[in-house]
């Protein structure tokens, strides 16, 4: 036999606040977590709303272990197969396992762990999404859980007293916490391995092309990466920033060699021509590890390589935002061509594109120098009906004689493919580079943000006197032959010229600005950015004393500042509020001509008017007596009627 | 410790504050969400954290000023006999424009809790039990206040300078000594008069007719009942006529019995007990001067 506990605690109201607070803070999280889970919680929690308001027994604590040990097998079924057991399915637990709680919450101990524990949930929230919107939303809920702890400590205020209370809290506390955010001595994680699926699935480049394959060029607006240049942009058609390099085909599909790109190359046999140009990148999470690069860059940052194909690798994957500093010339030799290099780069799928190789054939017996092959080339996809299309036609047969000879139409990925096979059918070395083209700048910020509908698509040469040379023939189609890109506005097309589209234009921009400055400044701070920060403030070197110091300095000037505004106000206020209004009264008297004396008391005073002033004395001594009353003996409900009375006298 | 003639106004050197239990467990979960912010690097996380940790520093404030300049006043007390509650009243009046929520006073393990809106002035009732005669202080109260967040426990101490009497337990057997010291023969005589006063011992000569038979029956003493109204008589309470019992706090309590019902009885009763005399006299002042006199007797 156990003993059922009653649930008199916490109160109805309390109990509703806690309810709404859960929801509230759960909801976000519907969309990672199994789809049973959803309905399960708001059935138990239903249940704990109706044993509270019919006054009944909680259940006892072996058929809610019982449900608890049903949600874990069902949670290790449902995520055990798929995606194995990580952070989503122990969120779900911990989604029942709050609601769970509540329905044997039967004190204030635990009613408080229950509010507690939305504060954890809170957090759990920013492990999927750190934006301005979801930010803005917690702190919505942050407000409800405060107002909860307020709720379970004293219940006799209004809905709207507790929010407003929690508010004042919330705003108070919004100072100290900046304080602690830039000055806290961060560390950089993680600590432990963090679950498999810590990081979410973004898009971003592949690592492989099938030109052909697909009859739609992605055109997410998603935004692969920003850079901000130290001096001026590099002119548009040098924009081209380096990804993956591609090397083996077996006709379809074309892949990267990672015998080559594991290596990490001292010297990377590179000849600078031109200026240099600095920038930073900011990239987005894509979970790979590459970084890209304007085409070429010298030096890797920290904690990443350059390897033999002239790619930034980063040692882990990119799992979090990240900025990286670099320094890139656009006008190079690179002359890193080793035998392996010579044979990937002449490689051939067997008994494939064999029209396209007796083309190139054609033009090396006409002309046997390597340059005039590459210009033959480039012409041929200019003067043939060669159109650029982002909704090709399905090549299935054989991509590259399908596309050269039959449909001539195609994006990117065709003729990068189709350049890179004729140049190695007449036996010029060559590769496929991936990456992005282009960019735009935000006339708001001034960052050049770099779109995953801008990925690109190359060619690479080999000439034995220029070294690497990069060749893009998508841009030696006619221009008269190139779609026009149109510009969608909610997903409908729309004339570039538009009106409206340029307010679109400007709002985005805005909203991408804005956005770009909470990245680098709130969700970018870690432990470089307070070094940087601090040296810019002069506290170069500061060890964690003197940090401590300084923090707690500043936190305390903060609440005696605040204790100031809350407990010096009172004083002027401990005038007795009775004595205000007989101050103001006595005025009034003056303003007619009866002075009271210093040494003047109320009554004596009041004697003195009703002499000379019999019309009068009937209403001073009403508010003699008030005034008495309320401040000599405490009576202080009079106060109003005292309030009152002044008010409306009028001699 | 606060220990001044009333009022006593509570300041920011009296106020004494410290995490609340609740206010452990919710470092215990800041520090949780601290170390996953560091290990999953996430800014919001931080924000968060520091956040919470800034609105438990701010609720310190606000938890302190609940307490902050409350007035406190000690009520008139009632005496009371050994073993019925006093009643101490304090007056408390809260003078800021802000309503004073959860304020709990606890004296040992009484804790009676209470809000007191803006400008009011409110009066509490502190029930002690007495378990000795004598003059009883009210002691320590404490006040505490959780408000609003419960993470942090506020409190101050109150020693007013309050007391009551405490008078002795109003029993014994003995009846009033009336007889030798009666003034008015033949008013006090046993059996004279109709109300029923009391017992006394059985002496030679009482009338068969007023021996208690039933508690004889019980095998109890021989007890006369008495009858008779006294309110004409006058009737002297000595420390000799009930120095036959066992001891002190008894013959108290008999003396105050007595003084009662000759109170009750009307009649005029003078009170002898070593170092003290007074000349026989009636009404209530003239009562609560003999039972304070036997409260403090020592």
């Amino acid at each position: 036999m156990h003993i059922k506990t009653h649930a008199l605690l916490p109160r109805l109201d309390g109990l509703l606040w806690i309810i709404a607070t859960l929801i509230l803070v759960v909801l976000p999280h519907f969309s990672h977590i199994v789809i049973w889970i959803p309905p399960l919680f708001f059935l138990l929690l239903l249940w704990r709303y109706q044993i509270a308001r019919h006054q009944k027994s909680l259940p006892s604590r072996w058929i809610l272990l019982m449900i608890a040990l049903v949600v874990i097998v069902s949670i290790a079924i449902s995520y055990g197969g798929r995606s194995g057991i990580g952070r989503n399915a122990y969120l779900g637990l911990l989604v029942i396992l709050c609601a769970l709680k509540l329905l044997e919450t039967s004190t204030l101990r635990d009613a408080l762990l229950v509010c507690f524990l939305s504060y954890f949930l809170i957090i759990t929230n920013f492990l999927y999404s750190q934006s301005i919107p979801t930010a803005l939303y917690m702190g919505v809920v942050m407000l409800m859980a405060t107002g909860t702890l307020i709720s379970l400590n004293e219940n006799s205020l209004s809905t709207r007293q507790r929010l407003r209370l929690s508010g004042i809290l919330l705003f108070q506390a919004v100072p100290v916490m900046l304080v602690l955010f830039i000055l806290f001595p961060r560390v950089a994680g993680p600590f432990w391995k963090l679950p498999i699926d810590a990081h979410v699935s973004v898009s971003g480049l592949g690592d492989t092309m099938s030109p052909g394959a697909f009859s739609d060029l992605s055109l997410s607006d998603e935004i692969a990466f920003r850079v901000k240049f130290e001096g001026a942009l590099p002119p548009e058609n040098q924009r081209y920033w380096r990804g993956i390099v591609l090397w083996h085909t077996d006709g379809h599909e074309w892949k990267r060699v990672k015998s080559l790109e594991k290596h990490e190359v001292k010297d990377l046999k590179f000849q600078t021509t031109g200026d240099a140009v600095d920038y930073t990148v900011t990239l987005e999470a894509h979970n790979r590890h590459w970084l890209f690069a304007l085409d070429l860059p010298l030096k890797a940052p920290h904690k990443a390589y350059i390897n033999r194909d002239y790619q930034i690798l980063s040692k882990s994957p990119i799992v979090d935002r990240m900025r990286y500093s670099l320094r890139s010339y656009t006008d190079y030799h690179a002359k890193l061509f080793t035998p392996q290099h010579k044979y990937l780069a002449l490689q051939l799928p067997k008994d494939k594109h064999l029209r396209a190789r007796a083309l190139a054939q054609q033009w090396q017996q006409e002309n046997p120098q390597p340059q005039a092959i590459v210009q033959r080339a480039l012409q041929y996809f200019n003067q043939e009906p060669f159109t650029y299309t982002r909704t090709p036609r399905l090549l299935l047969d054989d991509p590259i004689d399908d596309f050269l000879f039959k449909t001539r139409e195609g994006f990117c990925e065709h003729y990068a493919a189709a350049f890179t096979i004729l140049m190695r059918s007449a036996n010029i070395p060559a590769r496929v580079v991936t990456g992005y083209l282009g960019g735009t700048v935000n006339p708001i910020d001034h960052y050049l943000i770099v779109r995953q509908r801008e990925a690109h698509a190359w060619s690479e040469v080999w000439f034995a006197d220029r070294g690497w040379v990069r060749i893009d023939p998508t841009a030696a189609i006619a221009a008269e032959r190139i779609e026009k890109e149109s510009t969608t506005l909610f997903g409908f097309k729309t004339q570039q010229d538009s009106h409206i589209i340029s307010v679109w234009q400007h709002i985005r921009n805005t909203w991408d600005a804005i956005n770009n400055g909470w990245n680098q400044w709130v969700l970018g701070y870690g432990p470089e950015q307070q070094k940087k920060l601090l040296e810019r403030l002069g506290l170069e070197g500061i060890d964690w004393r003197g940090m401590t110091l300084l923090l707690v300095s500043l936190i305390s000037s903060l609440l005696l500042g605040y204790a100031a505004w809350m407990f010096l106000r009172p004083q002027w206020k401990h005038t007795d509020p009775a004595q205000k209004i007989y101050r103001h009264w006595c005025k009034k008297m003056a303003r007619c001509g009866l002075h009271r004396h210093p040494s003047e008391g109320p009554i004596t005073f009041a004697q003195r008017i009703s002499v000379t002033r019999p019309d009068l004395a009937e209403s001073v001594e009403h508010i003699i007596s008030l005034y008495l009353q309320t401040r000599y003996h405490s009576q202080f409900n009079r106060l109003s009627q005292l309030q009152f009375a002044v008010r409306h006298f009028h001699p | 410790m606060i220990s001044k003639i009333t009022p006593i106004i509570l300041d920011r050197r009296h106020i004494y504050i410290l995490p609340s239990k609740a206010g452990l467990g919710f470092m215990l979960t800041l520090l949780i969400m601290l170390i996953g912010s560091m290990n999953y690097n996430n800014s919001m996380g931080y924000v968060l954290t520091f956040l919470l940790v800034s609105m438990a520093i701010v609720s310190i404030l606000h938890t302190h000023r609940t307490l902050l300049g409350l007035r406190i006043e000690a009520g008139k007390v009632s005496p009371v006999f050994v073993g019925e509650p006093a009643e101490f009243h304090l007056w408390i009046d809260n003078r800021e424009k802000a309503t004073r929520y959860n304020l709990v006073w606890q004296h040992d393990k009484t804790k009676i809790s209470n809000n007191i809106a803006a400008n009011q002035h409110v009066n509490i009732t502190i029930p002690v039990p007495t378990l000795q005669r004598g003059r009883f202080f009210l002691g320590r109260v404490t006040v505490y206040s959780r408000f609003p967040v419960g993470l942090f426990h506020a409190w101050s101490y109150i020693n007013l300078d309050v007391s009551t009497l405490v008078y002795p337990q109003a029993i014994g057997h003995k009846n009033l000594p009336l007889g030798q010291e009666t003034d008015h023969a033949g008013a006090g005589n046993s059996g004279e008069g109709e109300d029923f006063i009391g017992y006394r011992d059985y002496q030679l000569g009482d009338s068969p007719r007023h021996i208690d038979w039933k508690a004889v029956a019980r095998g109890q003493n021989w007890m006369i009942k008495q009858f008779g109204g006294l309110n004409t008589s006058t009737v002297w309470l000595t420390w000799k006529d009930v120095s036959s019992l066992q001891n002190v706090e008894a013959a108290l309590s008999q003396l105050c019995l007595w003084i009662l019902v000759a109170e009750s009885q009307g009649a005029q009763y003078g009170l002898k007990i070593p170092g003290c005399t007074l000349e026989p006299n009636t009404g209530e002042q003239h009562r609560d001067m003999c039972l304070q006199k036997l409260a403090l007797y020592h």
